[in-house]
Protein backbone atom coordinates (compact mmCIF):
# COMPACT_ATOMS: atom_id res chain seq x y z
CA UNK A 1 0.00 0.00 0.00
CA UNK A 2 3.05 2.06 0.80
CA UNK A 3 4.47 1.59 -2.91
CA UNK A 4 0.77 2.40 -4.37
CA UNK A 5 0.11 5.49 -2.74
CA UNK A 6 3.65 6.76 -3.72
CA UNK A 7 2.96 5.77 -7.14
CA UNK A 8 -0.31 7.91 -7.28
CA UNK A 9 1.30 11.10 -5.23
CA UNK A 10 4.63 10.76 -6.76
CA UNK A 11 2.50 10.17 -10.81
CA UNK A 12 -0.93 10.66 -10.65
CA UNK A 13 -0.83 14.13 -8.67
CA UNK A 14 2.57 15.02 -9.34
CA UNK A 15 3.41 17.61 -7.19
CA UNK A 16 -0.13 18.35 -6.89
CA UNK A 17 -2.46 17.92 -3.82
CA UNK A 18 -5.64 15.64 -3.89
CA UNK A 19 -6.75 13.10 -2.08
CA UNK A 20 -6.64 9.34 -1.92
CA UNK A 21 -9.51 7.06 -0.94
CA UNK A 22 -8.23 3.72 0.75
CA UNK A 23 -11.14 0.95 1.52
CA UNK A 24 -9.73 -1.77 3.59
CA UNK A 25 -11.96 -5.19 3.56
CA UNK A 26 -11.00 -8.41 4.90
CA UNK A 27 -12.53 -12.06 5.77
CA UNK A 28 -10.20 -12.70 8.21
CA UNK A 29 -8.12 -16.22 7.01
CA UNK A 30 -8.77 -15.72 3.62
CA UNK A 31 -8.04 -12.11 2.13
CA UNK A 32 -7.73 -8.98 2.68
CA UNK A 33 -8.75 -6.38 -0.45
CA UNK A 34 -7.46 -2.76 -0.73
CA UNK A 35 -8.91 -0.22 -3.10
CA UNK A 36 -7.48 3.01 -3.64
CA UNK A 37 -9.21 6.06 -5.67
CA UNK A 38 -7.38 8.89 -6.68
CA UNK A 39 -8.71 11.79 -9.10
CA UNK A 40 -5.17 12.46 -10.40
CA UNK A 41 -3.41 11.82 -14.30
CA UNK A 42 -4.27 8.47 -15.14
CA UNK A 43 -1.05 6.29 -15.44
CA UNK A 44 -0.77 3.06 -17.61
CA UNK A 45 1.18 0.61 -16.07
CA UNK A 46 1.39 -0.81 -19.30
CA UNK A 47 3.52 2.28 -20.72
CA UNK A 48 6.12 1.71 -17.25
CA UNK A 49 9.24 -0.35 -18.78
CA UNK A 50 8.65 -4.08 -16.68
CA UNK A 51 11.55 -4.46 -13.95
CA UNK A 52 13.73 -7.41 -14.53
CA UNK A 53 14.95 -8.10 -11.50
CA UNK A 54 18.65 -8.41 -11.59
CA UNK A 55 20.80 -11.13 -11.80
CA UNK A 56 24.87 -11.83 -10.87
CA UNK A 57 25.24 -10.55 -14.49
CA UNK A 58 23.83 -7.36 -14.23
CA UNK A 59 25.57 -4.02 -14.61
CA UNK A 60 24.53 -1.83 -11.99
CA UNK A 61 25.71 1.22 -13.95
CA UNK A 62 23.46 0.91 -16.73
CA UNK A 63 20.89 -0.30 -14.31
CA UNK A 64 17.23 1.19 -15.02
CA UNK A 65 15.04 0.86 -11.78
CA UNK A 66 11.73 2.39 -13.44
CA UNK A 67 8.84 0.15 -12.03
CA UNK A 68 10.55 -1.08 -9.45
CA UNK A 69 7.30 -0.15 -7.27
CA UNK A 70 4.87 -1.35 -9.30
CA UNK A 71 7.22 -4.76 -9.36
CA UNK A 72 7.27 -4.91 -5.76
CA UNK A 73 3.29 -4.81 -5.76
CA UNK A 74 3.16 -7.28 -8.41
CA UNK A 75 4.90 -9.39 -6.10
CA UNK A 76 3.46 -8.95 -2.75
CA UNK A 77 -0.02 -9.09 -3.76
CA UNK A 78 -1.93 -12.17 -5.57
CA UNK A 79 -4.42 -9.79 -7.54
CA UNK A 80 -4.04 -6.25 -9.22
CA UNK A 81 -5.85 -4.75 -11.04
CA UNK A 82 -5.36 -0.69 -12.16
CA UNK A 83 -8.29 0.81 -13.46
CA UNK A 84 -8.48 4.48 -15.25
CA UNK A 85 -10.93 7.24 -16.21
CA UNK A 86 -13.80 5.29 -14.38
CA UNK A 87 -16.74 7.20 -13.84
CA UNK A 88 -18.65 5.54 -10.99
CA UNK A 89 -19.19 6.07 -7.25
CA UNK A 90 -16.48 5.89 -5.09
CA UNK A 91 -15.67 5.26 -1.33
CA UNK A 92 -19.22 4.77 -1.40
CA UNK A 93 -19.36 3.14 2.37
CA UNK A 94 -17.96 6.17 3.45
CA UNK A 95 -19.67 9.82 4.44
CA UNK A 96 -17.56 11.47 1.59
CA UNK A 97 -18.78 8.96 -1.21
CA UNK A 98 -18.56 10.52 -4.57
CA UNK A 99 -19.68 10.23 -7.98
CA UNK A 100 -16.98 11.32 -10.27
CA UNK A 101 -13.81 10.11 -12.44
CA UNK A 102 -11.34 8.41 -10.89
CA UNK A 103 -8.68 6.25 -11.35
CA UNK A 104 -8.85 2.58 -8.89
CA UNK A 105 -6.26 0.48 -8.20
CA UNK A 106 -7.51 -2.89 -6.35
CA UNK A 107 -5.14 -5.05 -4.20
CA UNK A 108 -5.82 -8.21 -3.09
CA UNK A 109 -4.03 -10.98 -0.62
CA UNK A 110 -4.89 -14.48 -0.01
CA UNK A 111 -4.64 -15.28 3.26
CA UNK B 1 1.23 6.89 10.08
CA UNK B 2 4.54 9.15 10.07
CA UNK B 3 7.35 7.17 9.78
CA UNK B 4 11.15 7.50 11.25
CA UNK B 5 14.67 6.11 10.18
CA UNK B 6 17.63 7.09 12.50
CA UNK B 7 21.30 6.41 11.01
CA UNK B 8 24.50 6.31 13.31
CA UNK B 9 27.87 6.77 12.15
CA UNK B 10 31.03 5.04 13.41
CA UNK B 11 34.16 4.98 11.74
CA UNK B 12 35.62 1.89 13.41
CA UNK B 13 39.44 2.61 11.88
CA UNK B 14 40.81 3.79 8.85
CA UNK B 15 38.99 6.27 7.84
CA UNK B 16 38.77 5.06 4.10
CA UNK B 17 35.56 2.56 5.85
CA UNK B 18 32.47 4.09 7.48
CA UNK B 19 30.05 2.20 9.35
CA UNK B 20 26.26 3.29 9.39
CA UNK B 21 23.41 1.76 11.43
CA UNK B 22 20.08 2.47 9.94
CA UNK B 23 16.74 1.82 12.83
CA UNK B 24 13.52 2.42 11.61
CA UNK B 25 11.99 2.83 8.07
CA UNK B 26 13.24 3.42 4.80
CA UNK B 27 10.88 4.71 2.71
CA UNK B 28 9.57 8.15 0.36
CA UNK B 29 9.36 9.78 3.85
CA UNK B 30 12.57 8.94 5.50
CA UNK B 31 15.24 8.25 2.12
CA UNK B 32 16.58 11.83 2.41
CA UNK B 33 18.16 10.99 5.73
CA UNK B 34 19.52 7.20 4.34
CA UNK B 35 20.58 9.62 1.21
CA UNK B 36 22.19 12.17 3.44
CA UNK B 37 24.68 9.91 5.34
CA UNK B 38 25.69 7.67 2.27
CA UNK B 39 26.58 10.61 0.70
CA UNK B 40 27.94 12.52 3.36
CA UNK B 41 30.30 9.92 4.71
CA UNK B 42 31.49 9.21 1.07
CA UNK B 43 32.22 13.14 0.57
CA UNK B 44 33.87 13.10 3.85
CA UNK B 45 36.60 10.20 2.17
CA UNK B 46 34.80 7.18 3.12
CA UNK B 47 35.52 4.65 0.09
CA UNK B 48 33.50 1.09 1.33
CA UNK B 49 30.65 1.96 3.17
CA UNK B 50 28.99 -0.79 5.43
CA UNK B 51 25.27 -0.34 6.28
CA UNK B 52 24.15 -2.15 9.35
CA UNK B 53 19.96 -3.10 8.29
CA UNK B 54 19.45 -4.78 11.27
CA UNK B 55 17.39 -2.56 12.75
CA UNK B 56 15.66 -1.56 9.75
CA UNK B 57 11.90 -2.71 9.69
CA UNK B 58 11.11 -1.83 6.02
CA UNK B 59 12.08 -0.65 2.61
CA UNK B 60 10.33 0.68 0.18
CA UNK B 61 11.61 0.58 -4.24
CA UNK B 62 12.35 4.26 -2.65
CA UNK B 63 14.78 2.58 -0.05
CA UNK B 64 16.03 0.62 -2.99
CA UNK B 65 17.38 3.06 -5.83
CA UNK B 66 18.89 5.37 -2.33
CA UNK B 67 21.20 2.21 -1.92
CA UNK B 68 21.45 1.17 -5.75
CA UNK B 69 22.75 5.17 -6.09
CA UNK B 70 24.99 4.76 -3.42
CA UNK B 71 26.73 1.86 -4.62
CA UNK B 72 27.38 3.53 -7.60
CA UNK B 73 28.84 6.17 -6.28
CA UNK B 74 31.07 4.59 -3.95
CA UNK B 75 32.25 2.31 -7.17
CA UNK B 76 33.09 5.35 -8.95
CA UNK B 77 35.75 5.75 -5.83
CA UNK B 78 36.48 2.08 -6.50
CA UNK B 79 34.51 1.75 -3.33
CA UNK B 80 31.71 -0.47 -2.43
CA UNK B 81 28.59 -1.04 -0.30
CA UNK B 82 28.58 -4.05 2.18
CA UNK B 83 24.91 -4.81 3.56
CA UNK B 84 24.64 -6.24 6.94
CA UNK B 85 21.99 -8.54 9.37
CA UNK B 86 18.48 -8.15 7.11
CA UNK B 87 15.56 -8.67 8.98
CA UNK B 88 13.66 -11.64 6.81
CA UNK B 89 11.17 -9.16 5.68
CA UNK B 90 13.35 -6.57 4.59
CA UNK B 91 15.78 -10.00 2.85
CA UNK B 92 12.53 -11.00 1.07
CA UNK B 93 12.32 -7.50 -0.81
CA UNK B 94 15.57 -7.31 -1.95
CA UNK B 95 15.62 -10.90 -3.09
CA UNK B 96 12.12 -9.74 -4.97
CA UNK B 97 13.91 -7.44 -6.62
CA UNK B 98 17.21 -9.36 -7.60
CA UNK B 99 19.19 -7.19 -5.62
CA UNK B 100 20.72 -9.64 -3.46
CA UNK B 101 22.51 -10.64 -6.30
CA UNK B 102 24.37 -7.56 -7.48
CA UNK B 103 24.70 -6.21 -3.20
CA UNK B 104 27.88 -7.26 -1.06
CA UNK B 105 25.16 -8.88 1.62
CA UNK B 106 26.62 -10.50 5.10
CA UNK B 107 24.89 -12.09 7.59
CA UNK B 108 27.04 -9.76 10.45
CA UNK B 109 28.00 -6.68 10.70
CA UNK B 110 31.49 -7.84 11.30
CA UNK B 111 31.63 -9.97 8.40
CA UNK B 112 31.10 -7.02 6.66
CA UNK B 113 33.52 -4.67 7.83
CA UNK B 114 35.99 -7.28 7.38
CA UNK B 115 35.04 -7.55 3.81
CA UNK B 116 35.23 -4.07 3.79
CA UNK B 117 38.64 -3.61 5.20
CA UNK B 118 39.61 -6.25 2.45
CA UNK B 119 38.88 -4.13 -0.37
CA UNK B 120 40.18 -0.90 0.87
CA UNK B 121 43.66 -2.47 2.40
CA UNK B 122 45.50 -1.48 4.84
CA UNK B 123 46.04 2.17 5.31
CA UNK B 124 48.46 4.37 3.78
CA UNK B 125 51.26 6.35 5.46
CA UNK B 126 49.62 10.17 5.82
CA UNK B 127 45.79 9.11 5.64
CA UNK B 128 43.84 10.04 8.46
CA UNK B 129 42.93 7.71 10.83
CA UNK B 130 39.77 7.83 13.36
CA UNK B 131 40.74 8.99 16.72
Amino acid sequence: MDEACSNIIEHAYAGNTGHIDIEIETEPGHYIKIVLTDTGKAFEPDKVPAYVPCTHETDISNLKVGGLGIHLIRQAMDDVCFEFNVRDTYASNSKNGKTGVFNRLTLIKRL
Amino acid sequence: MSSTLQITKEIPGDAAVAVLRANGRLDANTVNVMEKALTDSLVAGAKALVLDLAELTYISSSGLRALLTAKRSAGQKKGDLFISALKRNVRDVFDMVGFSAVFHIHETTEQALQAAQKLVGPPKDGEPKAS
